[in-house]
């Protein structure tokens, strides 16, 4: 996307008043979208995003500028002004010697979406829409999406590197409303891959739009949830969500390399129960979070958070690495060129245990089983978090009983971690987007079904 | 502008020689700047230029949509070809407008001269008077997460086949400070911010005095026994609450079944003392402006009046539907989005308590002073809520204890049935949905789950 000379100009023109570090970020997207509501496409519509980022680093201070132009003179306008704002205002005299680094492609379109036809892509849609619409006469409405977008990326910096990468996404998403006339309630699935149009092929489109009316329709019969503490036996796939939340974004970089993490100086103590080992696995191919190369120009990585119990990995950028002194872990992601990147998941998830799914269930006396969860959010300072839970229900004599609805989970990271008492082997991910400082970006969550011993659970006071 | 001007007269030239139908250019660009301060220095700082183009294109009364980033003129065919592509797929039988402009427009001001005379240094000083302001506040005081300076300016520009052709320019700056506190064990961090179109705006004590207390006040906070309880939702809160469940006043939502107020208009859906404008027209507004996302004149609405739903909020697609007129509430979320419907300064009119006389009035409960976890823990399909909630105990009449890690629910609509009464304490939310709201004492006791 950019010739070499001129990225080595730009490089140098954005360190010469003293930076320690250049980057230069160029991307340029196409994504397409089509969505259906009231039985009908809807809307549809195609987009394109191109433009540049240049960053610098001074020691641990950073510089940003990005824009809409990626030919020289802009690349080059961008490089000047984040010298001007470099906080050290010497000149170091430097040379950069650019070269070219394969990543080793890990999310490959086989059918790249955007040679598949539109009729096609829309006859797919429908096959899901349809199938949550007929689903039962209490679903009123059904909104559908496909979303599919081709990201390509170009990067060089100061180290050398200059990496492209080719990001294929695609994306289902139904969301269902069932009526009883007097009251709604929703369901949701969302199944992505970073593939192409032979995901959706492959998928079973029906299944899925089903799903999101079962939930709706369960959930429309529902009593509400009561509140107070109990154990919860959390589902696997979007389950994760809960590791996400309460563990994860207090394992990155952005909190923990500016002393804002309970988990700051953590490594190597206990900080969970030991059936619980977690992973942030950027390199499993086709994944929904998998990057073949981050936005930083490295490698991403298999990073070991928690082992056995054990704290043993943080998540770290090029930035956060120079805030920790330690080593990066290929973590640099952002969601486009109108953001500097920063530390963040991929594929986060709580690995397999040993565990049964019946035994977890069968040995817990009276609790909540949230089979499905919504979403949720933390603050990393306090460790709080709180999560929806959109289809859950009581578990009573070690059966699992009636639907309950309105459930919300809170407590903080730290002591949920360590009351995970029990974990099944039928690991599952499951895909959402992920919003932090460097925007919104498609990250997969994950874990078995586990069970937390105790936990607050919003609901109705009786 | 210029390179943007340029092209955009380019695809209307291209347009009107290879478009058979009608066609709109929605465009928009800008200038941000961001500086965040840590421990005295510069920790990020961003300088930008932006601008997006959208193209839209009724084509046998469908429309399709297309946008690029990219001014490259030789891209204009392949998205003038891609707009049309979309509107041959679309089924949707609603019938659309590209619309063909008004006799007169409102000018509320959103464009503060005096902002383009605030030079980057003041901007980088300021972020640094917010941080040391912040640790010498109190002593628990540790540090500062982030002390941001934020400011844009931008531009919108519609022209359309009917010869529509507005602009019009808006600019803010913001600031914004999070102390962490700690007691040598616990950590907690505050939130606050000040900013407009002026440099009084920029009013660094006030801002600190709210994240300062915010952050020393939690940090000992503990629960409370899961109860039902009276509740005041502080000023800010209530505007989230009302940001999050705003769709509900959306015609678009309400025609596709999705909000429960569909078919409602003049009747009672709140308690009296519930009146809600929206007001495209207030001087210095942050949700004002003078034409919607479809060129169609802001203008001032009353949804509810004295607990009585009025009107719901249109666009020209679902006011054609209704045979009503738009009420200038179309919206996009980005200059790529499609058309929508958002508010424009959408405010719940205060009443004459105090939030002393509010507490005083309520005796015994919880004044909730912070809720998360909006996008999860809210529905505002079905109007249900179950969201994490901070505050201070209130009893005999008395704010006293902070409590944290509880959790509020019910259900929006009921909430609106079961505000008792709005105080005088006016909250401007200035991040997000221009909304504006009292705190309110709710009568009937909410579901508060704690220990």
């Amino acid at each position: 996307m950019v010739e070499k000379r001129v990225s080595e100009a730009v490089l140098l023109k954005a360190m010469s008043t003293g930076a320690d570090y250049a980057e230069l970020y160029v991307e340029d997207t196409t994504a397409d979208g089509v969505s259906m509501i009231a039985d009908c496409v809807d809307s549809a519509s195609t987009s394109r995003s191109k433009g540049a980022g240049v960053r610098i680093l001074c020691g641990t201070n950073s510089v940003y500028a990005y824009g809409n132009g990626t030919d020289e003179a802009s690349l080059m306008a961008l490089a000047g002004k984040v010298a001007a704002a470099a906080p050290a205002a010497s000149s170091a005299g430097m040379d950069i010697v650019l070269r070219d680094v394969t990543f080793e492609p890990l999310c490959r379109a086989q059918v790249p979406v955007f040679d598949v036809d539109k009729k096609e892509r829309v006859e797919a849609l429908k096959q899901a829409y349809f199938a949550a619409k007929e689903y039962s006469d209490e679903i009123v409405q059904v909104r559908g999406s496909l979303n599919a977008s081709v990201k390509r990326v170009y990067l060089a910096n100061s180290e050398g590197v200059i990496g492209r990468d080719e990001r294929p996404y695609i994306r289902l998403a139904v969301s269902a409303v069932a009526s009883d006339g007097s009251e709604n309630q929703s369901g949701f699935t969302g199944p992505g891959k970073a593939a192409g149009f032979e995901f959706i092929r492959g998928l079973d489109l029906r299944g899925a739009g089903r799903e999101a009316s079962r939930i709706a329709t369960t959930m429309l019969h529902a009593g509400k949830c009561p509140a107070g503490r109990m154990p919860v036996v959390m589902d696997n796939a979007f389950g994760g969500v809960v590791f996400h939340e309460a563990c994860g974004h207090a394992l990155e970089a952005t909190a923990v390399g500016l002393g804002n993490s309970v988990f700051c100086g953590k490594l190597g103590q206990k900080i969970a129960n030991e059936k619980v080992t977690a992973v942030d696995d950027g390199t499993i191919p086709g994944e929904w979070g998998s990057l073949s190369m981050s936005d930083e120009g490295e490698k991403t990585q298999r990073i070991t958070l928690i082992k056995d119990g054990i704290l043993t990995g943080y998540m770290i950028d090029k930035l956060g690495s120079r805030r920790m002194g330690m080593p990066s872990t290929g973590s640099g992601r952002r969601q486009d060129y109108t953001f500097a990147p920063t530390s963040r998941m991929t594929n986060t998830f709580i690995c397999a245990g040993n565990d049964k799914r019946e035994d977890i269930i069968a040995s817990t006396e009276n609790g909540l089983y949230a089979a499905k969860m919504g979403g949720g959010s933390v603050n990393p300072v306090t460790g709080e978090f709180n999560f929806a839970v959109m289809e859950g229900y009581m578990i009573r004599g070690g059966r699992i009983c009636e639907p309950v609805r309105g459930a919300t989970l809170i407590g903080k990271g730290y002591e949920v971690l360590l009351n995970i008492d029990m974990v099944s082997d039928d690991l599952v991910l499951g895909q959402g987007m992920c919003g932090s400082v460097s925007g919104s970006i498609p990250t997969n969550v994950g874990q078995p079904m586990i069970r937390i011993s105790e936990i607050t659970v919003g609901g109705e006071i009786e | 502008m210029s390179g943007l001007n340029k092209f955009c007269d380019a695809l209307l030239a291209y347009a009107k020689d290879h478009c058979d139908g009608e066609y709109e250019i929605y465009a928009s660009n800008g200038e941000s700047f961001r500086v965040e301060v840590l421990n005295g220095q510069i920790k990020n700082y961003s300088v930008n230029d932006y601008a997006g183009v959208s193209f839209r294109v009724k084509k046998n009364g469908k429309m399709g949509y297309a946008s690029t980033t990219s001014v490259e003129e030789d891209g204009i065919p392949a998205l003038v070809a891609a707009a049309e592509d979309n509107a041959s797929i679309i089924e949707n039988p609603d019938e659309q407008f590209i619309f063909e402009g008004a006799d007169s427009y409102p000018a509320p001001k959103v464009y503060g001269e005096e902002l383009d005379l605030i030079g980057a240094d003041e901007k980088i000083a300021f972020a640094k008077l917010l941080e040391k302001k912040a640790l010498e506040a109190d002593p628990r005081i540790i540090k500062v997460e982030g002390s941001t300076v934020v400011s844009a300016k931008s531009t919108v520009v519609i022209k359309n086949c009917h010869g529509l052709d507005l602009c019009e320019d808006s600019n803010f700056i913001a600031a914004y400070v999070i102390p962490i506190a700690s007691d040598g064990e616990r950590m907690n961090d505050g939130f606050g911010h000040c900013g407009g179109f002026d440099k009084a705006c920029l009013d660094a004590d006030k801002a600190v005095a709210k994240a300062v207390s915010e952050a020393t006040d939690f940090l000992g906070a503990g629960s409370v026994p899961s109860a039902a309880m009276r509740v005041i939702f502080r000023n800010s809160a209530f505007c989230d609450m009302i940001e999050t469940f705003s769709g509900i006043f959306s015609s678009e939502d309400a025609q596709r079944g999705l909000s429960m107020l569909a078919g409602k208009e003049d009747e009672k859906i709140a308690a009296d003392c519930v009146t809600l404008t929206d007001d495209a027209t207030l001087d210095f507004g942050f949700g004002s402006r003078a034409f919607d996302s479809e060129g169609v004149p802001g203008r001032r609405t009353v949804v509810v009046e004295n607990g009585v739903l009025k009107t719901l909020l249109y666009n020209l697609k679902t006011a054609h539907k209704a045979g009503v007129q738009s009420t200038g509430n179309a919206s996009k979320g980005g200059y790529s989005a499609p058309i929508g419907i958002s508010v424009n300064n959408f405010t719940l009119t205060p009443g004459e308590k105090s939030l002393e006389q509010l507490c005083e009035k309520m005796g015994g409960g919880i004044m909730i002073t912070e809720v998360s976890g909006l996008h999860a823990g809210a529905n505002p399909m079905t109007g249900d809520f179950s969201l994490m909630a901070k505050g201070y105990l209130v009893e005999n009449g008395k704010k006293s204890r902070a409590v944290s890690g509880v959790t509020v629910s019910g259900n929006f609509y009921q909430l609106l049935k079961d505000i008792e009464e709005p105080g005088s304490d006016m909250y401007h939310n200035m991040f997000g949905a221009a909304v504006s709201s009292p705190s309110v004492l709710i009568g009937p006791a909410m579901s508060v789950a704690g220990e």
